[in-house]
């Protein structure tokens, strides 16, 4: 899973950055670069960085019991907000066109199981509250879809199409 | 037909082919094969709201709940006086034995017992992995990355490294 994640954003910086503008790394220690590197080694970085403190803060508080549950809830509350960064980017683009919407679609699928799992199984509130979350995105993610489908008449096929706005846009 | 099959309490093997009737949503066979006592079978001829042979507890003492898969651990499933609609887990009947949803379940579970757990974990892992295929097939093809958001590949890994952190 993590080293799919990892795949895909290989292909996407290998795509979007081919043409070079600007060498963005981690190095450089610029936060209005945050996410925006143009190596792949500068994310492996920050997350080889993220995993140490995550070891470090992990291995003082094994025995305590309230922040490990804080620790799960984040990593809950983390993944109910997968969909979030996709809307804004919808809006920032005002369409929707090179997004899958196989990909929403199998969220909204899994995201409807997770959270019938867990209402069934009698989870805590948080367990079905985040799955209601994701829910949520993902039908404001199809309504997106359906509001800038107008926008998305061609099909992205070419070089061509990228625009400098394009290739700076996140 | 099921006093008759109460009545062979030997061999589990009898007790799971039966497969008619509503005995099997009765979980008594569960505890027989799990090493613990039965309350009596109602269709044996004993009134079930008759407590002489009991010994006043509705609750079987010796249910195994490791094999309660809602997570939660009710004192007394089948106590009616002086409870609410809340209290009552509707994963046991009255007598305290485990009942499925479905009428085949139970039959199945001594088959079932050693695959469906990896088999949930596998399809967790595939249905992680499925939806992002699309979208990576997607770019290759038009390389071009500017519908997707790389901060949703941030999320997930954020994501799944607290999670591997909080196990």
């Amino acid at each position: 899973m993590i080293l799919l994640q990892i795949a895909l954003l290989e292909l996407c910086v290998r795509v979007k950055y081919r043409y070079r503008t600007r060498e963005k790394s981690l190095a450089s220690l610029n936060w209005r670069h945050f996410w925006q590197w143009t190596k792949l080694s500068s994310y492996l970085e920050f997350l080889s960085l993220f995993t140490a403190l995550v070891a470090i803060v992990v291995y003082f508080f094994i025995d305590n019991k309230p922040f490990m549950d804080a620790v799960g809830y984040c990593a809950l509350l983390t993944e109910a907000m997968l969909g979030l960064p996709q809307v804004i980017k919808n809006c920032r683009n005002r369409s929707v066109e090179g997004m899958s919407l196989v990909m929403v679609l199998l969220w909204l699928g899994g995201d409807i199981y997770k959270a019938t799992y867990f209402i069934i199984n009698d989870s805590p509130f948080q367990f079905w509250l985040c799955g209601l979350l994701q829910i949520t995105i993902d039908l404001l993610i199809l309504f997106q879809v359906c509001l800038f489908r107008q926008n998305a008449p061609i099909k992205v096929s070419s070089r061509a199409n990228d625009s400098p706005k394009e290739m700076m846009a996140i | 037909m099921g006093s008759q099959q109460s009545l062979d309490k030997a061999t589990p093997e009898a007790n799971v082919s039966s497969l008619i009737g509503p005995t099997n949503l009765i979980g008594d066979q569960d505890e027989r094969i799990l090493g613990s006592t039965t309350n009596s079978h109602p269709l044996n001829g004993t009134n079930p709201n008759d407590h002489d042979q009991s010994n006043g507890n509705l609750n079987d003492n010796n249910i195994n709940l490791v094999g309660n898969a809602t997570g939660t651990i009710t004192s007394s499933p089948g106590s009616v006086n002086g409870t609410s609609f809340y209290d009552y887990d509707f994963n046991f009947d009255l007598l305290g034995n485990r009942i499925y949803p479905f009428r085949w379940i139970k039959p199945m579970l001594p088959y079932m017992k050693d695959w469906v757990g990896p088999l949930a974990s596998v399809a967790m892992v595939i249905g992680c992995v499925l939806p992002y295929i699309p979208q990576y097939v997607k770019i290759h093809k038009n390389q071009n990355s500017s519908g997707f958001s790389t901060y949703v590949c941030l999320t997930l890994l954020l994501a799944n490294i607290l999670r591997v952190a909080f196990w």
